[in-house]
């Protein structure tokens, strides 16, 4: 393995791909900083210009979007006490308070090197259990395969949404939509309708850009309509000085950097947990075991450094998944699948075998990032903030224009650029009615893969089904699926949760 | 959050209505989207055809629209209690009066723009819907509307045709 990842240095170290890398960084912070913009925006809007790279350098390049998005969440949520996304929610509890009591850089800077201190982390998970994980994953055959996807659907889903029927729903809408196109088997037309530009499918690009992207600069165009005041908060300014974070002070904060690395790589390596979930808990955790928890948000650094270090581990745990089973974790990895297939690659478990040279590469290109991530967010502290100068319309408008670009520039098609805004539609819909996004996104990226095993299942077992409850290997995935239908369809803990909640509320 | 859980635009209510769109949309697609245009989805000598993911894929939105819908309706009659739901994406879960203006608002601009696009070329169309939105969402320091607004699509135009060798759609009459 250290070989294998020296070799990939070897081909990660280039002036063009630290070049990007740097790039990647600092559009993922600046699309961070930005509330309701965010890293997933950048990621839809630049895998098309991604077309035009290596796939080495495009995926380096995504991966470091990713990775500065993650640490440019904490600026606004530190500074305005407005997280630029749901993950960055538990730092406002910590850093706000800490910038209103005149360190906001210093706030900023903790969340900077806890974000990258949980980058690191899970990325050496990944580099160690990614191989073994995809030797195991070599063995399965499409029952398998079959059986570990609906697994994969129903965890998504029950995860993903309050309800299991509505994260299925959008699944299953998503793999539906997946079906119109070419059937790959037999080269048959199904649902294209004449339309020349479905005659490959929907466009990932349309989907992705209006589902993720558009939607949500939308939205918050649509609350910017309805409050223009609130569209236009600035930072205050702050005093230079004692904005240095002592040794003592970090020292103390380094079992908790530990304990939310290990807490986030593990909420990462399972689909569908989330990057919020990882940072709440990463909090939670640091909070019961501190001994003073009273004084967790009135401005403590471990607060912070618990909520940055849980969340930015689940990057590269999200991958484990994703590389030996070509399934995502979240939708990050998602895009990130979309990507590597844009590039003639497909994540699943025969990737490390065919383009081992190219899996390494990104790994070394994972820890290049780690280390230009540190720099680059250091020295881009005054710039970050800065940018949360311009105003909000601004910003969001143009971002449409982004995104009819996205779209318009690997397809040249009107057509493409009118189904971005039925996403866009679509995407809008759903958020507002609390239909997951992420389960019609995976279903869509997913769907060929699962139609794909299962027909081949169907054929190999002469139409017989339930020969995904007599293999040796499906038997536990399915079992899981059954386990995880019945706590989240008729035992939600969420619900339970939620409904001693709400009567607790009611009888105060 | 909508508390009152079966008012119109509540997360309840666009439950039952989606519910119930998702499992028509299923049934028609099984019952004429697939038959009609899916070539060989019904030819009955072969085991799997064409039309054998998309109905998999079509029984299931029937399936979970139904079980959705049926869902809320048990709340909305009192049967159940309602499950206080809440946004992945951190936004407020509401499908009301707004959320349907906007929704319009947004398909009429979509086609008025992408319309344009193909008749107007890319700089004019975008500009106008730049100045447009940046004016809507209260922004007022004109000077600086107008420099964004003929600026980013300009700079975007040049940008893609000099670097990535790109052309964006051109107003007609340059070609004269």
């Amino acid at each position: 393995m250290i070989e294998q990842l020296i070799e990939g240095f070897a081909v990660a170290f280039t002036f063009t791909n630290l070049f990007f890398i740097v790039i990647g960084i600092a559009i993922g912070i600046l699309f961070g900083v930005m509330p309701g913009v965010g890293g997933i925006t950048a990621l839809t809007l630049l895998i098309p210009v991604t077309f035009y790279m290596a796939p080495i350098t495009a995926i380096a390049f995504l991966i470091g979007i990713t990775k500065g998005s993650t640490s440019g969440g904490a600026i606004p949520a530190i500074l305005l006490n407005a997280p630029g996304s749901s993950e960055n929610v538990a730092t406002t509890r910590d850093g706000y308070p800490l910038a209103q009591q005149g360190k906001p850089e210093k706030a900023m800077r903790m969340a900077l090197y806890s974000s990258v201190w949980g980058d690191f982390a899970s990325d050496v998970v990944l580099i160690l259990l990614a191989a073994p994980f995809a030797a195991i994953a070599l063995k399965f055959g499409p029952a398998e395969i079959t059986a570990v996807g609906m697994l994969a659907f129903t965890l998504i889903a029950g995860l993903s949404s309050d309800t299991l029927a509505k994260g299925l729903l959008a699944s299953a809408l998503g793999v539906f939509l997946s079906t119109i196109g070419l059937d790959k088997a037999e080269g048959t037309q199904r649902m294209t309708f004449g339309i020349i530009d479905l005659y490959d499918g929907i466009s990932l690009n349309a989907l992705a850009i209006g589902l993720l992207a558009l939607s949500a600069v939308l939205s918050q165009l649509f609350d910017s309509w309805r409050d223009p005041i609130a569209a236009n908060i600035k930072p205050k300014p702050y005093n230079k000085a004692e904005q240095k974070i002592t040794w003592a002070e970090f020292k103390a904060c380094i079992p908790t950097l530990f304990r939310s690395a290990y807490i986030g790589t593990f909420v990462g390596m399972l689909p569908g947990l989330g990057v919020t979930l990882a940072a709440f808990l990463g909090y939670g955790a640091a909070k019961r075991r501190s001994k003073n928890p009273e004084e967790f948000g009135t401005g403590k650094l471990e607060g912070i450094a618990a909520t940055e270090a849980a969340n930015s581990a689940v990057t590269g745990a999200n991958l484990i998944p994703t590389i030996a089973l070509g399934i995502p974790g979240n939708i990050a990895a998602a895009l990130l699948i979309g990507a590597f297939l844009i590039h003639g690659v497909t994540p699943g478990p025969f990737m490390m075998q065919q383009h081992g040279a190219l899996i390494y590469g990104i790994f070394a290109s994972m820890l290049m990032a780690n280390a230009v991530h540190l720099v680059v967010g250091r020295a881009g502290i005054p710039i970050w903030v800065l940018s949360l100068r311009i105003p909000k319309p601004i910003i969001l408008s143009c971002v449409i224009v982004l995104c009819v670009i996205g779209v318009y520039v690997p397809s040249s098609s009107f057509f493409e650029i009118g189904l971005m805004f039925v996403f866009a539609v679509l995407g809008y819909f759903m958020r507002k009615t609390g239909f997951s996004l992420v389960c019609l996104f995976i279903g869509f990226l997913l769907g060929p893969l699962l139609e794909h095993s299962l027909r081949q299942t169907m054929i190999l077992y002469d139409n017989n089904i339930f020969v995904l409850f007599t293999r040796p290997v499906a038997l536990p995935f399915m079992l899981l699926t059954l386990f995880f239908v019945w706590r989240f369809g008729f035992y939600h803990p969420a619900q339970k949760r939620k409904q001693r909640a709400l009567e607790a509320d009611k009888t105060k | 959050m909508n508390n009152n859980i079966s008012a119109a635009g509540s997360p309840t209510t666009a439950n039952l209505y989606s519910g119930v769109i998702v499992a028509l949309l299923g049934v028609i697609a099984l019952f004429w989207l697939i038959p009609e245009f899916v070539t060989g989805a019904n030819d009955t000598s072969k085991n799997l055809t064409p039309g054998f993911m998309p109905r998999v894929a079509a029984w299931c939105m029937i399936l979970f629209g139904v079980s959705v819908a049926l869902a809320a309706a048990r709340v909305m009659f009192g049967k159940e209690k309602a499950i206080v739901e809440e946004s992945e994406e951190n936004e407020e879960l509401s499908y009301g009066r707004t959320e349907v203006i906007n929704t319009l608002v947004l398909v009429i601009l979509s086609a008025i723009y992408v319309s344009a696009l193909s008749y107007l070329g890319f700089i004019i169309p975008s500009t106008i819907l730049l100045v447009f939105l940046i004016y809507l969402t209260g922004y007022r320091n004109k000077f600086v509307l107008v420099l964004v607004a003929i600026s980013v699509p300009i700079s975007l135009e040049l940008l893609l045709w000099h670097i990535l060798k790109v052309p964006l759609p051109q107003f007609p009459l340059i070609n004269f």
